[in-house]
């Protein structure tokens, strides 16, 4: 069984040399980058890199073939999907996935796990971020708009407390004023709670509001590496390489 | 003609009770993990034939032997879970399909190792014998019993799954397994319990239903496609989908039965044909889009 002491404290999340992929494709290869407690990494590159495949391994959808995935210095490579939601990690995924036959309520209450810290999600806190599910917190989760949707998975994804969320494009598809208003969400969770942040864009300019740690991923690989976070990222550079203007 | 209408319901409901209790946990488990048990009606003969060796030969109470049914054929099924089913999960639906029709006939030649080729039926106990008036008309009282069982155990899994949190996670799992995982629900552990009550609730239709659908080796077999046309036609995955299915072939069966005896379910087969060429997701099921 697993700790509790690991689930109490915050980590930290290694990558060393990952290939990973579906099936007998490999998508992956060579993906090495670390992430202290409390930081965001942005993950940046053009559709079908391996962006999503990325934070399909390491929640364990994808597989790994070979390297080592490391959380707080142990090995949760051979955890399955739920043991690593409940060390802590949380994921808001690309196609939003909202438990369809569950109202909004059950959507959060289903997720919930409970750790100790005065920092801690709860339902009240979730509506409190983002009012607009507490007014449809008895609608299906078929009901709802992609906006509310959207709110939904993170909300949902809050509810785990985790102490890394892993967050894949959540601004895609979505109205400006939607996305406005994620962002804000996005900074309020940011300055309320000490986790460390793995974000998926394709988008420069929302990145680069909220990390100076990112990656830019190529078919499967890192072609752009700032994430030691120490330099300024080099903007001119990332935009050539991910290829598409921002919002 | 009125006469003819209520026995026709009347009738029907009793066997749709039965069908019922046997496939909700079908149902269920299927929408769960995708497995094709189709051997599921193997657990509802084992725990007729429980009920009938206690109550018939050993003389134990009718209440008690139908716990002590459910009970044994729940702890069968996990250890046959673990052993035999967990393996295939994985594997292709032939492969599935291959092991549970291998458990049927298992089944079968156990059965009549053991109980002979003739039908059989639980005992009634003395309080269920007889007829009920209830003024105009009167009624078994063991059916009345028997469809009453039903409205209960109905309504107890309709708030069992639509309104707790284990019920929660149940749906959870069922629309998504991968992110019912990712919010760290552990769906095997899931997986097991849900088995374990749907072979109970099988185990309770066919030791209760045993004097309406009667007891033989090739019970298995021969229900197996009323199982899978209630499970089919009602949904995987869902508790009131089966329920309305249930029914529907309940008093369509026992229509034919006494309406046009000659076609047999005939025109059964020829509705549920049509149905399922509309909504191949059945009429009420939680349909995967």
């Amino acid at each position: 069984m697993l700790d509790d002491r690991i689930i109490e404290e915050t980590g930290c999340l290694d990558c060393v040399n990952v290939c990973a992929g579906w099936g007998e494709t490999q998508v992956l290869s060579d993906v090495s980058f670390s992430l202290p407690q409390g930081e965001m990494l942005a993950v940046l590159g053009r559709n079908g890199v391996g962006k999503s495949t990325l934070l399909s391994t390491i929640v364990g959808r994808a597989t790994l073939r070979s390297g080592e995935l490391r959380w707080d210095g142990s090995s949760i490579a051979q955890l399955s999907k739920f043991q690593r939601a409940r060390v802590g990690i949380g994921l808001v995924p690309q196609e939003r996935e909202i438990f369809r036959s569950l109202s909004v309520e059950e959507n959060l209450t289903v997720a919930a796990q409970v750790r100790n810290g005065a920092d801690s999600w709860t339902l009240d806190r979730v509506y409190a971020l983002f009012p607009r599910l507490k007014e449809r917190r008895t609608n299906q989760g078929n009901q709802l708009s992609g906006g509310e949707q959207q709110m939904l998975s993170i909300g949902r994804a809050l509810m785990g407390n985790p102490s890394l969320l892993l967050l894949d494009e959540p601004m895609e598809g979505l109205a400006p004023v939607i996305v406005e208003q994620l962002i804000t969400a996005l900074h309020q969770i940011r300055t309320e709670t000490k986790m460390a942040i793995v974000l998926v864009e394709q988008h420069v300019a929302i990145a680069l509001e909220f990390a100076t740690r990112l990656i830019v991923l190529d078919r499967g690989a890192v072609v752009y590496d700032n994430s030691d976070g120490a330099g300024v990222p080099d903007r001119g550079r990332i935009e050539q390489l991910v290829g598409v203007e921002a919002i | 003609m009125t006469d003819t209408v209520i026995s026709i319901l009347f009738s029907g409901a009793a066997f749709a009770t039965v069908l019922y209790l046997i496939s909700v946990g079908l149902s269920i488990t299927m929408g769960l993990l995708g497995i094709a048990n189709l051997a599921h009606g193997a657990f509802a003969m084992a725990g007729g034939y429980i009920a009938f060796a206690l109550v018939n030969r050993l003389g134990v109470n009718f209440f008690a032997a139908l716990l002590v049914a459910a009970v044994a054929v729940a702890a069968i099924s996990v250890v046959l879970e673990r052993l035999i089913y967990r393996p295939v999960y994985d594997a292709g639906e032939l492969e599935q399909v291959l092991l549970s029709m291998g458990l049927i006939f298992a089944s079968i030649a156990i059965a009549h190792f053991a109980f002979g080729p003739l039908p059989l039926a639980v005992n009634v106990p003395a309080s269920l014998q007889g007829q009920v008036d209830i003024g105009w008309r009167s009624f078994p009282a063991y059916r009345l019993f028997l469809i009453a069982f039903g409205l209960c155990v109905f309504v107890t899994l309709w708030f069992a799954i639509e309104r707790t949190a284990l019920g929660a996670r149940i749906r959870a799992a069922v629309d998504n397994r991968a992110m019912a995982e990712g919010v760290g629900i552990n769906t095997r552990v899931l997986f097991t319990v849900v088995f374990a009550l749907g072979s109970a609730l099988a185990a309770v239709g066919g030791a209760l239903g045993s004097e309406v659908v009667a007891l033989t080796p090739f019970y298995p077999l021969e229900y197996l496609v009323y199982f899978l046309i209630v499970v089919s036609i009602g949904g995987l995955g869902s508790v009131s989908g089966p329920a309305l299915a249930a029914l529907l072939l309940g008093f369509g069966d026992s229509a034919c039965k006494i309406l046009i005896p000659e076609f047999g379910a005939f025109f059964i087969y020829v509705a549920i044909f049509l149905v399922l060429l509309v909504r191949p997701n059945g009429l009420f099921g939680r349909a995967q889009s």
